[in-house]
């Protein structure tokens, strides 16, 4: 017995000096991080970039790639941008788990070397990310100074004042450097980030901007080349042909190819809003329907619309998986890149993985630019991965922070993230050299050259700005999965929607 | 939190004390523990507050509406439908947990070569945290490239998009997942039980059943009740495993309080309603706990 | 207990029943991490592959599978490993007391008071976690392990409490009276007997705590930061925007398992003494 509870304190012992072991590196990180901009009154308004100080680090204007070769200046130089001003000041940025992260991580040092800022970084994985900036915005502690985030999510933050507008940091040329060309960037990623706070369309491109966009995630049709060709099949040009096409498919493979099931069209269909994301909206608007009227009554039961999720629902029915109602985003990628799938209409940020090393599909892949309605709209729902800076963040600490917004959205970074597959948000760095060689090994040039279609002529912001938007998807999604086990007509099924629809909106004050 | 009652008032049913006149002992002994988790309370008490109120975490103000979230939670289809998986989810996941446990711990307590192994090998399901678990399982009942469909020859069934297979699975996954919980737990209860009764009865000849029936069973009863204590609460919680494989789907088939009340926090951002919801699981909990505790005061204090 | 060779052979195909049930999953996730990425998502499944120590090295900073390269596994696990141990050792610590109290003392509210400790696993915690958010904010605990630490004792004080004081009732009062009543003192009584006694279960107790501690996800992502963000959340990082790296989440769960495990191993001989406990009553 002696022994027995000896050895019992031994075991708690070894524990105990394990957790000690533990801590000891890691007791220093703790306390200091809390010291959360709460500067509400903001008195330091008056002290400007503090140019006294001793030798002033300036650098010339013209030469943006310099950040070794400072340039004292002659004068007392008053309100010229330098990228130093706000040397010692600190700032936390949230990032999700995107390849675009993966390049920021390793660029920061050259933030940081360039800027003399100290940045702190937190990296979740999407889902998580969201969901905890939620919660960081909402109970008011602002943590994060600067953040990824996109148009959907930040509609709510913004109508309960939890970022700010972005524009007066853009327009000062004192902090933002002559080299950052606001007139660079496709004017559909500034405009899908804007809003005036006008809940329904009207308010559509309007207003404040609450994200610098840096990656555009645009649509596009990914299909089997190979598979086409043994069928001899084209690659569909409308939505009628698309879903023509995919029964064609369906019947000449009888759902097999190469001795693998086989399916004609991958779309995303969980119970999850993914299902409603940017290849859904832009079938629908192309198709002549739409979300939202202008007075905010649903739009979604319009013949239009109920006529475009028929057709799609249907051919995902008749020729696509039978898993469709539990696909993710990663699944319908994973199913394409496994070779499962003859076509898929989803982000162009899939490209590089279907044509990546660990892919059946590489090299076998044709690209085509979103299918178009039947007057001939086409449309590619824009959706764009950007950065918004907390309203809790004030002073210098927001002008430190604008600095790391214009570094991440400036030429060069967007050139790191478009070799990651993040594609640009901006003209220049779309054409250039190292963009344009990267893109183009995918598809023998064709994918580039398809998607400079989109990003040119298809891309527009398409879902209806409100703080109720991802609510209101909620039944929506419910509605397509009923349709997809025959629970209903679609025109049925909608009518039921729109009205948890305006429900919603009369709940949250919206309506009246 | 409410504090009620729960001693059995007769004071046969209490332990006979070691220790007496030690009115200071209890409170001493008890103090760090109540004093870590009266912290709780406070965010607990706000939870509650919110429920009363329309607050949507993205609206500068929200006012307190009284009971409208209770009352509209009450005619609201969704939050039955959901009230049904939880408690279907629970219940099944219950009932195989606590017969698969049982079994395994018959099957584990004794001594022969390899049962050790058996027994940290049986850890493993746990140590795998759930949504992993969740994860993992879809990539294994996947249509196409999914082990078990290729190894049963099954084709390509969807496992998550028929509402009744997508329930088992997620039963299923629940199940793998806890069932070394309940073996562990009753194992342990097993071995704690005196061997002189089961001697006794073998020597009379008394068969398997009896043995199970009237022995064991009533001794391993505070076990049970214990394993059960536990379960239940996270059964009915049960969140992560179905959030990785079906978040919910197919329709609503697998949709149970926490995942409605998650999406309503997140996409929704209604947290005031959510958290009327998140509070019914709480009184749901709360009687079957109490249910449980008492039936194990009186269990344990019978066999002493 | 006697076995007959017909018993002791049904005995083992129950064990191999069950090794299957157990390990067939768990074998799934160890080839995978042994998968480059094409073979894992392979049409048909593949079960014969070149295995490949990409997914591993990539873990430690070694390697490179796609776009992830030296990732933050290792301080993941060693947040994990702090805030486990914390947990089930600040538990121990504030339960301990209570367990026995619980079991042996008489005194007023003592069922109400031992199942308000339960009572705060009844909610799921994202219903406190907006809540826990600004308070820990306002406390600086945030990103501290003191703070993921104490939120922990949510999962594991009740179940310690409630685990031990069931431990503690089942050993007989009489021998505790014996002790006693030989003069021993009350803390030699409670060291030298109880605890050795209810040691199998204590044991079993204190490995499942640490395992739920292990397990937890919504309070590491929520509450921690960039300095103790445990494993769990590390995990799910190899879901990336644009794909999942299966072979890394695989790799990194297989790693993430083997401390558990040693863990396991080591209390498992206390769990086995518990086979000589029914001897004593």
């Amino acid at each position: 017995m002696n022994k027995r509870s000896f050895q019992f304190l031994l075991a708690l012992m070894v524990m105990a000096s394990m957790l000690l072991a533990a801590c000891a590196p890691a007791a220093t990180p703790a306390p200091v991080k809390t010291e959360a901009p709460v500067v509400t009154e903001a008195p330091a308004k008056t002290e400007a970039p503090v140019v006294t100080e001793a030798p002033v680090v300036t650098e010339a204007p013209a030469a943006p790639e310099v950040t070794e070769a400072p340039v004292a200046p002659e004068e007392p130089a008053a309100p010229e941008f330098n990228w130093r001003q706000f040397e010692g000041q600190k700032i936390t940025v949230f990032l999700s788990e995107t390849p675009m992260a993966v390049a920021i991580r390793s660029n920061l040092q050259d933030f940081i070397d360039k800027t003399g800022i100290d940045v702190e970084y937190l990296v979740v994985a999407e889902n998580e990310y969201w969901n905890k900036l939620t919660i960081d915005l909402s109970s008011g502690a602002g943590q994060f100074n600067v953040f990824m985030s996109g148009p959907t999510l930040n509609w709510g933050y913004a109508a309960a004042d939890q970022i700010q507008p972005l524009d007066p940091y853009m327009a000062d040329p004192t902090i933002t450097p002559a080299d950052w060309d606001e007139s660079d960037f496709y004017p559909w990623a500034l405009d899908s980030n804007r809003w005036d706070m006008t809940p329904g369309p009207v308010g559509l491109g309007k207003g404040s901007l609450w994200a610098m966009p840096v990656n555009a995630v645009n649509n596009l049709v990914t299909y089997r080349k190979d598979v086409f060709e043994q069928l001899g099949l084209t690659v569909p040009d409308t939505w009628d042909e698309w879903a023509e096409t995919a029964r064609a498919i369906k019947e000449k493979t009888g759902g097999e190819f190469e001795g693998k099931p086989f399916y004609s069209v991958a779309q995303r269909g969980a119970l999850d809003t993914t299902t409603l994301s940017g290849p859904f909206y832009s079938g629908l608007f192309s198709y002549g329907g739409r979300d939202f009227h202008d007075d905010l009554s649903p739009a979604i039961n319009d013949p239009q619309s109920v006529a475009f999720q028929t057709l799609y629902m249907d051919t995902i029915k008749e020729t696509g998986s039978p898993e469709w109602p539990n696909m993710m985003w990663f699944d319908v990628q994973q199913g394409f890149t496994s070779g499962q799938f003859a076509m898929v209409f989803d982000v162009g940020d899939f490209v590089p993985t279907f044509e990546g090393e660990g892919s059946a599909v590489a090299g076998k892949l044709g690209y085509a630019r979103p299918p178009a309605g039947p007057d001939g709209k086409r449309y590619s729902s824009a959706w764009t991965w950007g950065f918004s800076m907390n309203s809790k963040t004030t002073g210098d600490q927001a002008k430190a922070s604008w600095l790391f917004i214009a570094w991440a959205s400036s030429a060069d970074s967007m050139v790191s993230f478009a070799k990651t597959g993040s594609w640009p948000t901006r003209v220049s760095v779309w054409n250039s050299p190292e963009v344009t060689e990267f893109a183009n090994q995918f598809g023998n040039g064709e994918f580039r050259a398809v998607f400079d279609k989109v990003l040119a002529e298809d891309v527009a912001w398409l879902v209806a700005p409100m703080t109720e938007a991802s609510a209101v998807e909620q039944p929506w999604v419910k509605a397509l999965q009923d349709y997809f086990y025959g629970k209903g007509s679609m025109q049925q099924l909608m009518d039921q929607v729109a009205e948890e629809m305006t429900q919603i909106l009369k709940d949250s004050g919206t309506l009246q | 939190m409410t504090v009620t009652s729960l001693s059995p008032s007769n004071s046969s049913a209490a332990p006979p004390a070691v220790h007496k006149r030690t009115d200071w002992l209890p409170v001493i002994m008890t103090a760090p523990a109540t004093l870590a988790l009266i912290g709780i309370l406070y965010p607990f008490a706000i939870a509650v507050y919110y429920s009363f109120t329309n607050y949507r975490i993205v609206s500068k103000t929200y006012k307190v509406v009284g009971f409208q979230n209770y009352v509209r939670m009450f005619s609201n289809a969704d939050f039955w439908e959901a009230m049904g998986n939880t408690l279907m989810f629970a219940a099944a996941a219950l009932l195989f947990e606590l017969a698969l446990g049982f079994l395994i711990a018959l099957l584990l307590n004794r001594s022969v070569p390899g049962v050790g192994l058996m027994r940290a090998l049986l850890l493993l399901p746990l140590m795998v945290p759930p949504v992993i678990s969740g994860m993992m399982w879809k990539t294994m009942l996947a249509s196409s490239s999914g082990p078990v469909n290729y190894i049963f020859g099954l084709g390509n069934y969807a496992w998550f998009a028929n509402p009744w297979s997508a329930r088992f699975v997620v039963i299923f996954i629940e199940v793998w997942s806890s069932t070394p919980f309940v073996a562990l737990v009753l194992l342990s209860g097993l071995q704690s039980l005196p061997k002189a009764p089961f001697e006794a009865a073998q020597v009379d000849g008394a068969n398997a059943w009896f043995i199970l029936n009237r022995l064991m069973l009533p001794m391993l009863k505070p076990f049970i009740l214990i394993v059960l204590l536990f379960r239940v609460v996270d059964v009915i919680k049960l969140f992560d495993i179905v959030f990785a494989t079906t978040s919910g789907g197919p329709m609503f088939t697998t949709t149970t309080i926490p995942i409605l009340v998650y999406k309503e926090v997140f996409k929704s951002y209604t947290l005031g309603s959510a958290t009327a919801k998140v509070l019914m699981l709480w009184v749901i909990n709360y009687v079957i706990s109490f249910w449980l505790a008492s039936r194990w005061r009186k269990t344990a204090a019978s066999i002493r | 207990m006697k076995e007959t060779k017909g018993k002791l052979l049904l005995v083992y195909l129950g064990m191999l029943l069950l090794g299957i049930y157990i390990l067939a999953p768990v074998t799934w996730i160890v080839m995978m991490s042994f998968k480059s990425k094409i073979d894992v998502i392979s049409v048909p499944p593949k079960f014969i592959f070149t295995p490949t120590f990409d997914n591993y090295l990539a873990l430690f900073g070694l390697g490179k599978v796609g776009l992830l390269t030296g990732t933050t596994f290792l301080s993941f696990f060693k947040n994990s490993l702090i805030l486990a141990l914390g947990s089930v050792l600040l538990s121990i610590v504030l339960g301990m007391p209570a367990a026995y109290a619980f079991a042996r003392l008489r005194f007023k509210a003592k069922e109400s008071l031992a199942f308000t400790f339960l009572s705060f696993r009844f909610v799921p915690e994202i219903t406190i976690i907006l809540p826990l958010y600004v308070i820990y904010q306002k406390l600086n605990l945030y990103n501290t392990y003191t703070g993921l630490i104490l939120v922990y004792q949510l999962i594991s004080l009740p179940f310690i409490i409630w685990m031990m004081r069931s431990y503690f009732e089942e050993i007989p009062v009489a021998i505790e009276q014996a002790a006693r009543t030989d003069g021993y003192s009350w803390g030699r009584t409670f060291f030298r007997m109880v605890l050795p006694l209810a040691a199998p279960g204590v044991a079993a107790s204190l490995v499942l705590a640490f395992i739920f501690c292990w397990n937890n996800f919504i309070f590491g992502l929520m509450l921690g930061g960039t300095n103790t963000q445990p494993v769990t959340v590390g995990l799910l990082s190899f879901m990336g925007t644009n794909e999942v790296q299966w072979g890394l989440m695989a790799a990194a769960t297989v790693i993430a398992v083997i401390p558990l495990m040693v863990l396991a191993l080591s209390v498992q001989r206390y769990m086995v003494r518990g086979l000589t406990l029914g001897a004593v009553k």
